[in-house]
């Protein structure tokens, strides 16, 4: 199965959650926080990378008759159409290639624009990451192309937020873990992504990270409890150094087992 | 000649708006011969938009015939635009619609030839 490890809040512990399970558990592991991956921090080895683009049209002057429909069909504002030029802005274009599609003189090609890389890492866990090129606005098509190379079985570590990026990182995935920490602020964006799970039918549960601080979440929660990582130094210590949390092996071996029979 | 103001409410007496792609309307004055002929007011529908409201404003404007846009500021694109379309941008902010006219046919007005940094009025709306 693909177990996706989400969030909502930023720095709850996904990351600590998806590299050490797909350690223990022995699984393929995916990194598709594209903006900011760092679970290959966890696992070094020999590497590969792969560019990744995506299609935006050109519009050859030539064969355009600057009828003006590209423009219209255009639902980002990407295409401009004057009396006698046509011009794109590829920044805004989200490639669905209606343009290109509807052009009548066949006018508009569409070219390839990088927009970052896929990179395999062998190590003691196969893991594969995207990078997105600064700049570029959309994570999502470069998600797709680090997707395309999962199995049945993996480890998804998502970004943090609610919106398209968490959608698309969870789609694909058979069941969601849910990081949080005692704390109001990762509550409340836990309900948040709690909801969009329930809106888009998929099944969670919940891990509780830093377990041990004061703040009640458990009580709160109307959702499975995975499993507990007790707040300790020794845990932020391996970390901040990227090691993996050797000692608490059982806690994700735990973890996985209650995914498989939920 | 067609000349294009950012504004809010819109009309003569409205004042010239900072922003152009997020402008709440443009008041479009038409003038012969230095006098008005015309005033139509057009509500901005593109800037509730996500992305590329001056450059939609800008096609808009450059297939109304506009040849002069009076403004505060504008962004890259929008402006890459009007320039393309061969429309002259004035700086205008601030100032009643009326008086900016008169100053642009007085040639008082200082031209845009530098655009202000992307989404500048983004969340401004004035």
């Amino acid at each position: 199965m693909r177990v996706a490890v989400a969030s909502g809040k930023g720095g709850t512990g996904k990351t600590t959650v998806a590299v050490n399970l797909a350690y223990f558990n022995g699984i393929d592991l995916f990194d598709l926080d594209v903006e900011e991956p760092n679970c290959h921090i966890f696992f070094r080895g020999e590497s590969r990378e792969e560019a990744v683009f995506r299609k935006v049209p050109k519009i050859e002057e030539d064969k355009c008759n600057f009828c003006g429909i590209c423009r219209d069909v255009c639902e980002f504002n990407a295409i401009v159409v004057l009396k006698d030029k046509a011009y794109t802005f590829p920044e805004l274009c989200h490639s669905c290639g209606a343009c290109s599609y509807f052009c009548p003189k066949g006018a508009i090609v569409e070219v390839n624009k990088r927009i970052g890389k896929v990179v395999e890492v062998r190590s003691n866990v196969r893991l594969t990451y995207g990078v997105l090129e600064i700049g570029e606005a959309q994570p999502t098509p470069l998600m797709r192309a680090v997707k395309r190379r999962m199995g049945r079985k993996a480890i998804i570590d998502c970004p943090p937020g609610a919106s398209c990026p968490l959608v698309e990182s969870v789609l694909d995935a058979d069941f969601c873990i849910l990081v949080c920490e005692p704390t109001p602020f990762s509550y409340h964006d836990l309900k948040l992504v709690m909801e969009v799970m329930r809106k888009i039918g998929k099944p969670f549960g919940v891990v509780i990270n830093k377990y041990g601080l004061p703040f009640d979440i458990e009580s709160k929660v109307d959702a499975p409890i995975l499993g507990r990582i007790p707040f300790k130094r020794e845990i932020a210590e391996k970390y901040s150094k990227g090691e993996l949390l050797t000692e608490y092996e059982e806690v994700f071996g735990e973890i996985y087992d209650r995914v498989r029979e939920l | 000649m067609k000349i294009a103001v950012s504004t809010t409410e819109g009309g003569l007496d409205d004042r010239v708006s900072d922003v152009f792609g997020r402008a709440v309307s443009f008041t479009i004055v038409d003038v012969e011969d230095g006098d008005i002929k015309s005033v139509e007011v057009v509500r901005n529908d593109f800037a509730v938009r996500g992305g590329g409201a001056g450059i939609a404003v800008s096609q808009f404007l450059a297939d109304k015939g506009v040849e002069v846009v009076l403004t505060g500021n504008v962004g890259p694109n929008a402006l890459s635009v009007l320039n393309s379309a061969g429309i002259k941008v004035y700086r205008a902010g601030g100032m009643k619609v009326k008086e900016a006219i008169e100053k642009f046919l007085k040639g008082e007005l200082e031209q845009i030839l530098v655009p202000s940094d992307p989404k500048f009025g983004r969340h401004r709306r004035v």
